[in-house]
């Protein structure tokens, strides 16, 4: 899509009068909106085509306020959808920002739809959310796909492969911006900057400042290119951050999954329906809290602190199916005996472990999912989902956090602005991962990423077609 | 495949993730079943997180076509006719040329004093009769080996279970969304056939060539009778033969060459030139009807034809038995998973 030409437009002969910062859903939904106001945008993406995206190309779903509709299977009140965000987050950083959001997302599949979005019709999913979320079809690369084929149809320059390094004020306005693309290091400026570029997860020197060692066995389940450069420098000169540090979207994955950009396929499902054993064969937490929807993220971070980040969920033959399948295989044996072994684990410990959690099983109901089924007189104790493992095959699942985004990120305004110590910066917008800390401040809603990033995408649009 | 199941993402596409989403873990059986459920839109690639030049490097659709030339080489009867598949031009051509050869020679032996300058009306030179005797064992063959070779698929598909949950409900169904393509709409996303974003190429063009030939087969099953019903039904069953192939060859050849299974092309390129070339030749057997010289139209497009049936249980011509077996399954499965 680059070529030469579009190149020496850029850079010579028009000054874009916006530039927006990372390619991922918030940064597209506010381009979209600019260009079809008459806005000339151009988006910068750090990735080359093919990753283009950022972690918007690994979702599916969005979480939007709504009547009974074609959809999902019922409504949704903007009240519901509040109390669950107040449910994983806590106190809210900015409860009337966060209400528009939600009073916001009510257009959202509708917007979507006329931008070519496809939305499935049936939802048979294994999550619990086709009341509350609308699924897209073909899943976030699809969503990426469309809405980048749209933006060229809207005239949207896109830049790929343009990371930006540096960003430049003057007079307590955004100035201009440092990139390299391509290698090659250019100065660009533009009336207005937003910055859509996401968490910094896959920064690990960065992650490695705040967990230490730690972080060297974390696995990135998010894009390779979410580095945190704009962050980093909005954050060096003075811009007020949100969000703290060490709090991400970190789940159990596989510890055969990649480095980066492991998406969702290497999660493992089957924590709740077994046990959780670490490299000492100790458990550590309840595998059967209740998981969803906001303990699903709880178990990266209970990795993060076990003996070189890892541990092993261990099941029997009955739960088998009861989980999402896995892209790994699971070890499997028909004696524990020798699935220790095979999990490299000590194999008397293993067994007296599993062993000792079967004599404490309380299990008296016959209903498949075995919800009430508990342990007494373990610790910790398991409250829920509590069945002996004792039919062979058993498998095991080695299991390392999965990073999936980060939460620390810029503080906006109600106009959807930036803030630096002096104030609301005029000329700069932040929408996405980036500013999501200004709505919830921990926890996760599943597909509430995309709804923060496209509202928050739109206001900061409005911001500056009002504006000028 | 196990990388999808855990991911689902392109659940409404097509049958082959309906079938998935049943499964927990997926056995070699469950991969040729999805082959033939399978019809190369490539849309799943296109939406792939995980394609080249990701570590996963997927490519659903390259994966499927490989698996479904399997299938037509490990379930071709009798087993030495397997050689037909992995030399396909040459075994066609030969086919071809037999059969013209075979077609003027029986004319000529019939005719005895043969010249190309002749006139002769159709029923002299292929007797009612004649054509009967002909062609009913030919589809009898081709309906027999068919049967073995769909049986044979049957069994590899489904090698626990034979039968199990198969209605009669489930095989209307299964062949209603062969014959009404409702896959090849993709979900409503379209197709990238031979293209990206081509949406309907291959809606358009495979029905044509399906319902083209089965309209030229059923007028002229009539055969002596040409009168304008049946010529004009065989004019165009024809006509969308020619039209339909011709342009899923060059689409073929054009094509995005990502997911291409050279084999798979091997195999598509002579039944597709056949069918182009019956098509056409149907075209001007009719055109040139009553001309006094149009036997020898009639006489190259039975051999072609001739060709088409003889080729039939060792080509490409037994996708639509699996096809349709695979979407029974596929049907028989919904009704029991719901």
């Amino acid at each position: 899509m680059v070529n030469n030409s579009l190149y020496s437009t850029m850079f010579v002969a028009t000054m874009p009068s916006t530039i927006v910062v990372g390619g991922g859903n918030a940064g597209l939904s506010c381009a979209m909106e600019l260009a079809i106001n008459g806005i000339d945008t151009t988006i910068l993406e750090s990735a080359p085509e093919f990753y283009r995206g950022g972690n918007s190309k690994y979702t599916r779903d969005i979480r939007y306020a709504h009547e009974e509709d074609r959809f999902t299977s019922g409504s949704y009140s903007d009240k519901e959808l509040l109390a669950d965000l107040v449910s994983v987050s806590g106190e809210l950083p900015d409860e009337p920002l966060a209400r528009e959001v939600i009073e916001r997302s009510r257009k959202m599949p509708y917007w979507m739809e006329s931008n070519g979005i496809l939305f499935k019709k049936e939802i048979r999913g294994t999550l619990d959310l086709s009341r509350t979320n609308a699924f897209f079809l073909g899943g976030g690369k699809s969503l990426m796909n469309t809405y980048y084929e749209r933006a060229g149809k809207l005239g949207i320059k896109v830049v790929y492969n343009a990371e930006v390094t540096d960003i430049k004020f003057k007079n307590g306005r955004f100035d201009e911006l440092s990139v390299s693309i391509e290698g090659a290091r250019k100065e660009i400026s533009a009336d207005n900057l937003v910055v859509c570029s996401g968490g910094f997860e896959a920064n690990k020197p960065w992650l490695s400042e705040i967990w230490g060692e730690r972080a060297r066995n974390f696995k990135i389940r998010g894009t390779r290119f979410n580095t945190g450069a704009p962050l980093r420098s909005l954050l060096a000169n003075g811009i007020k951050s949100i969000g703290d540090p060490m709090n991400g979207h970190m789940i159990a994955v596989d510890q055969r999954s990649p480095e980066f950009d492991g998406g969702i396929v290497t999660r493992i499902d089957a924590i709740p329906k077994g046990i959780v054993l670490n490299s000492r064969c100790e458990r550590f937490y309840d595998e059967g809290e209740e998981i969803w929807p906001k303990r699903y993220a709880i178990w990266g971070h209970l990795l993060a602190e076990q003996e070189n980040q890892r541990a092993f969920a261990v099941i029997d033959s009955k739960m088998y199916n009861n989980f999402m399948p896995t892209a790994y295989p699971p070890a499997a044996s028909n004696s524990l005996n020798d699935l220790a072994g095979k999990l490299d684990l000590p194999k008397d410990k293993f067994v007296s472990k599993v062993k000792e959690y079967n004599s404490h099983v309380i299990c008296t109901e016959d209903a498949r999912d075995h919800f009430n089924c508990h342990t007494s007189g373990l610790s910790p104790e398991k409250s829920h989902f509590s069945t002996t493992i004792d039919v062979p095959p058993f498998y095991g699942y080695p299991l390392s956090p999965g990073l999936t985004f980060t939460y620390m990120g810029v503080r906006i305004d109600r106009t959807g602005r930036v803030v630096s110590e002096d104030g609301p910066v005029e000329n700069l917008y932040a929408a996405g991962e980036i500013a999501s800390g200004n709505i919830l401040k921990s926890g996760y809603l599943a597909g509430f990423g995309l709804t923060i990033g496209t509202t928050l995408g739109w206001k900061a649009a409005e911001g500056i077609i009002n504006y000028r | 495949m196990q990388i999808c199941n855990a991911c689902r993402y392109c659940e409404g596409y097509c049958s082959v993730w309906d079938a998935l989403d049943r499964r927990h873990d997926i056995a070699e059986s469950d991969v040729y079943y999805f082959s033939s459920l399978c019809h190369d839109c490539r849309e799943c690639y296109v939406v792939c997180p995980f394609t080249e030049p990701h570590e996963y490097a997927l490519n659903i659709p390259k994966i499927l076509g490989t698996v479904r030339l399997e299938t037509y080489e490990k379930n071709i009867k009798p087993d030495f006719m397997k050689g037909a598949i992995r030399h396909p031009l040459s075994f066609s051509s030969a086919v071809a040329a037999i059969s013209l050869v075979g077609v003027f020679l029986f004319i000529f032996i019939e005719k005895g004093n043969f010249s190309l300058f002749h006139t002769y009306t159709l029923e002299e030179t292929i007797s009612p009769s004649i054509y009967r005797l002909t062609t009913i064992p030919i589809y009898l063959y081709v309906l027999f080996l068919w049967a073995l070779e769909g049986h044979s698929y049957w069994r590899s598909i489904s090698p626990s279970s034979v039968a199990s949950g198969v209605g009669i409900r489930s095989v209307i169904r299964g062949i209603y969304d062969a014959f009404s393509h409702r896959n090849f709409k993709g979900g409503g996303a379209g197709c990238n056939f031979p293209k990206e974003k081509s949406g309907n190429f291959r809606l358009i063009f495979h029905p044509m060539v399906l319902f083209g030939f089965i309209a030229a087969l059923i007028s002229i099953s009539f055969y002596p009778d040409t009168s304008p019903v049946f010529a004009y039904s065989y004019l165009a069953g024809s006509l969308l033969m020619f039209v339909g192939s011709t342009s899923l060859i060059l689409g073929k050849e054009i094509s995005w060459k990502i997911a291409e299974v050279k084999g798979m092309t091997g195999i598509d390129l002579p039944f597709s030139i056949l069918q182009s070339l019956s098509g056409i030749t149907g075209v001007m057997l009719i055109a040139f009807l009553g001309s006094g010289h149009d036997w020898i139209v009639f006489a190259i497009h039975d051999a072609f034809i001739l060709s088409l049936f003889l080729i039939a249980p060792f080509g490409k011509f037994i996708h639509p038995v699996f096809r349709i077996l695979a979407l029974i399954k596929n049907r028989a499965e919904s009704v029991n998973y719901a």
